[in-house]
């Protein structure tokens, strides 16, 4: 797999735009999960996906170890989702919480994704590098030095920063 | 010594992604990003050469050691330890002192010598000594690894000190500079900077300034020292920024309020507004631009990697004369560099904070623009022109490659000067006094398998918009906000929470430094397995909230500065985020209603349920009550002012409280959104008198409510309500969004 990507994205960089579609198709699913969870709204999310993509194209030139592939695409859509949540505290596309809601409602009370909305909620409410910070790892599973090099923070930071994170979020849950 | 371990930190994220792979299904399907799709979408043409303006700002890039820090104090002490500059106004105690490590390492000192004196004569050119410098740099190398390690030397009660230097010339900063960026071999996060602003301010209201009773005020921590805010209210009109429209309402006659005038305040797409003051006739306007001022071209010296960003910011200030309500007029445009951090008022005496990123690729000495932050002033030249280097201030041990950036000016004197100063080190939160303006930032270090936080302190006095470096400061820990600081009696207060690796718990201390930010006492290791959720600092006494499952409130004495001591302590479910002084012995608290169970596992977690306004009696120090509480809702309620203490309203002469809420049932449904006011009775309790809907029924944000006379407004997005304050029923209503 990875032999597969490192040759694909030097393909891409001479200019195979193919290539550069099929190593997208490798993880665009994962892409916009994250990025959907990041901004909790259908559109913005595939916003920040495609604006991700073209510069990731646009750019795939300067990457100088075809094997971080991925690992440099969702730095820059964590790039983009950083400056969408701006936007998006601006525009205050919060109804997207009352989409979730309202199928909640039609569900019969389930206290699993009540409790889960509830997490949700407050993961929203974490400052926007925090919550990419919790996400990256809840939602992608990336370890803390891979976040690291992903949003460029010192590895140690990002420990600290998801413990503390994690610490306000488990406040608000309860376990059985 | 344990880190926080990858381990400890797996179990809990594996039960947090179970909870949330549950919401997975819930996602709708995107349709335009498919492969197919996004091939279409991709430029034909590959940019064969990458843009240039786009990498620019690398602060991933922001390099830090302690190894590299030290080093800073050998070098910049040596250089400067004869040379020191005095500045008029700057009262930098610690300048004239030696670090403990200059004394380690005697020999540098000659081939420095001789380099400094020939910088002292040409301060822009680049110089031969400068490749000596590089040399001596190399040939101490080896000692470095030697050098003595601060953090670990230091016990927790003795605070390492710090140094400001003030430079001379821009090699100075530039020389400073590279030896940070040149010894690190790891970044430092850049994003530790949050914009400021009101919807990610982190502190609990203030307290109203004092003498205005016929109208509201905004919710200030210290009296008289105005914050900005998306509401302003001067008891005729009614100032709102919103969706980047700053609309004036004449609000004199609440059966008829008119939209006096609506002006779009969206430059750009990165433009964005976020607070604004009013003074008289002046609209003070404070916004974020994205980039920096100085604009680049293919001169300089970046390189690209794979790090992707563009990280830096510039604050814009722009003033406005509102003589004409109808038509206000742009009097002045003032930009700095940096991310904006807060700003205060002060009469007419403004003062911004911003941190400006510092890319360690293009320090170039010849064009000081580059490496130190710029201003731009409309009117002045109106281009942008960079900090002078007698304005700016090293911090020796500063581990992060950014300055802390201030700016007095004086907003009723349109041409008046403008006064920046600027120091090596970074900023998140700010404490506003009336004399002196702290900024604090956390920094991490982690050396010989320890990881500590600290948070560095710098303190400016401020006086009739001018602007002085006085002093820097550390203490062990994090803080919440502006709230964890105080300033009295000269002495500066602040309480932190710092995590022992020793034990793998929270601690949580109280520190008073002297005017110059050096410890006189403290108190440390409370509440151990809590955070700080609240403080209150109220001259000699504090009132601090820690929370892990239960909340102690703790009455702490502060008279003596040198023996800090807990007076009492009250432990009760749930916790208060904010807390508002009602009288000298009682305080309003805001947070939330929680139930502590015990798993089956035996570890206790925190059930979340409604939201909750107490009021607590401190008459008695040692043993502080609950008085009364009133529970809204139940388990996702929220409220936005539990976070940002601008939206957290109270008028003690009119008897309201009132916030934003959103209350879910125990199902969690949620059934209002919108504004709650409440009276308070010390003796009965509080009362609901009203509860005021949002509009659109959407959740909260923008949102106000202010008064005037014996009209209470409630402002949501983009419509204002004025309702009666006997009864609360609805007078009137303006929706904001008819073009004019």
């Amino acid at each position: 797999m990875d032999k597969k990507m490192a040759d694909l994205v030097l393909l891409a960089q001479q200019g195979e735009v193919n290539a550069f579609g099929e190593l997208y198709s490798l993880f665009w699913q994962e892409l916009y999960r994250f990025s959907y969870y990041c901004l909790s709204d259908r559109q913005d999310a595939e916003d920040a996906v495609q604006e991700a993509a073209v510069d990731a194209w646009s750019n795939i030139g300067s990457l100088k170890n075809p094997n971080c592939f991925k690992n440099w695409f969702f730095s820059i859509l964590s790039a983009k989702c950083s400056k969408k949540i701006r936007h998006i505290m601006r525009r205050r596309q919060q109804l997207t919480f009352d989409e979730l809601q309202n199928q909640a409602d039609t569900l019969s009370p389930d206290r699993d994704i009540a409790l889960s909305l509830e997490i949700y909620q407050h993961i929203l409410k974490l400052k926007a590098d925090d919550r990419m910070i919790v996400l990256l790892s809840v939602v992608q599973g990336y370890k803390s030095h891979e976040i690291s090099s992903i949003l460029g923070i010192n590895a140690n930071t990002v420990r600290s920063r998801l413990h503390r994170a994690l610490q306000k979020l488990k406040n608000h849950i309860s376990y059985d | 010594m344990k880190k926080i371990s990858e381990e400890g930190l797996q179990q809990e994220l594996s039960l947090l992604s179970e909870k949330l792979s549950s919401l997975d299904n819930l996602i709708p399907p995107a349709e335009d990003i498919s492969p197919a799709e996004i091939i279409k979408k991709l430029p034909a043409q590959r940019k064969l050469k990458l843009n240039r303006q786009e990498f620019f700002y690398r602060t991933a890039s922001l390099a830090a050691a302690c190894l590299a820090l030290i080093f800073g104090i050998y070098y910049i002490n040596f250089r400067f330890r004869d040379n020191i500059p005095t500045n008029e106004g700057v009262n930098t105690p610690s300048v004239l002192e030696e670090s403990e490590f200059t004394s380690e390492q005697p020999q540098p000192t000659e081939s420095l010598k001789p380099s400094v004196e020939s910088e002292q004569k040409s301060e822009n050119s680049r110089e031969p000594s400068f490749e000596s410098n590089l040399g001596s740099e190399n040939s101490r190398e080896p000692n470095l690894s030697e050098s003595p390690d601060t953090s670990s030397k230091n016990p927790p009660q003795t605070l390492p000190e710090t140094n400001t230097i003030t430079a001379t010339s821009y090699k100075d900063i530039s020389n400073a500079l590279k030896s940070i960026a040149g010894r690190s071999k790891e970044k430092m996060g850049y994003s530790d900077y949050t914009d400021g602003g009101s919807w990610l301010a982190d502190g609990s209201p203030k307290s109203n300034l004092p003498g205005n009773t016929d109208h509201g005020v905004t919710n200030v921590q210290v009296g008289g020292v105005d914050e900005g805010d998306i509401l302003k209210n001067d008891g005729k009109y009614i100032y709102w920024l919103y969706n980047d429209r700053l609309n004036i309402i004449d609000a004199k006659n609440a059966g008829s309020m008119k939209l006096v005038s609506s002006i779009s305040l969206k430059n750009n797409p990165n433009h964005y507004n976020k607070e604004i003051y009013i003074f008289k006739n002046k609209l003070i306007v404070i916004a974020t631009d994205e980039g920096s001022l100085a604009s680049y071209n293919n001169n300089a010296t970046a390189e690209f990697t794979n790090d992707y960003y563009s990280l830096s910011r510039s604050v814009t200030v722009t003033i406005f004369d509102t003589t004409d309500k109808n038509n206000p007029k742009k009097e002045r445009t003032f930009k700095q560099d940096g991310y904006y951090v807060s700003s205060r008022l002060i009469g007419s005496h403004l003062y911004i904070a911003s941190v400006a990123n510092i890319n360690p690729k293009l320090i170039d000495d010849e064009r000081p623009e580059l490496f130190v932050p710029n201003i731009s002033d409309s009117s002045a030249t109106g281009k942008f022109t960079p900090i002078a280097a007698k304005d700016i201030a090293i911090i020796p041990d500063s581990s992060v490659l950014t300055y802390a950036v201030i700016t007095g000016l004086d907003i009723s004197d349109p041409k008046g000067e403008v006064n920046t100063k600027a120091c090596l080190g970074s900023g998140h939160y700010v404490y506003g006094g009336t004399d002196n303006i702290y900024i604090a930032s956390e920094d991490y270090e982690f050396t010989k398998g320890v990881f500590s936080i600290k948070t560095n302190i710098i303190k400016f006095g401020i006086s009739g918009g001018k602007v002085t470096s006085k002093a820097t400061g550390t203490v062990p820990g994090t803080i919440i906000g502006q709230f964890a600081m105080d300033e009295f009696d000269s002495h500066f207060r602040v309480a932190t929470t710092t995590y022992s690796s020793l034990t793998s718990n929270y601690l949580n201390n109280i520190y008073v430094l002297d005017k110059d930010l050096k410890l006189t006492g403290s108190i440390e290791g409370l509440a151990p397995g809590e955070l700080i959720y609240s403080v209150r600092f109220m001259g000699e006494r504090a009132y601090m909230i820690t929370y892990m499952t239960t909340d102690p409130l703790f009455v702490i004495d502060l008279k003596d500065h040198t023996k800090p001591k807990v007076l009492g302590e009250l432990e009760m479910p749930g916790f208060s985020s904010y807390l508002h002084p009602y009288s000298q012995n009682l305080l309003i608290g805001l947070g939330k209603d929680t139930e502590e169970i015990v798993n089956s596992n035996g570890t206790k977690t925190a059930l979340s349920k409604g939201l909750k306004i107490s009021l607590y009696d401190v008459s008695d120090p040692v043993n502080p009550t609950e008085v009364t509480k009133l529970i809204l809702g139940n388990r996702s309620s929220n409220s936005i002012a539990l976070d940002d203490h601008k939206a957290f309203f109270f008028s003690k002469e009119k008897n309201i409280i009132a916030f934003p809420a959103n209350l879910a049932n125990e199902n969690n449904i949620f059934y209002f959104s919108g504004s709650i006011v409440l009276s308070l009775d010390p003796e009965k309790g509080f009362t609901v008198k009203a509860e005021l809907p949002n509009h659109d029924n959407s959740m909260n944000f923008s949102t106000r409510v202010t008064y005037i006379g014996n009209t209470c407004y409630m402002l949501y997005k983009d419509r204002i309500t004025a309702y009666s304050m006997d009864n609360f029923s609805q007078i009137s209503y303006l929706d904001l969004t008819s073009p004019k």
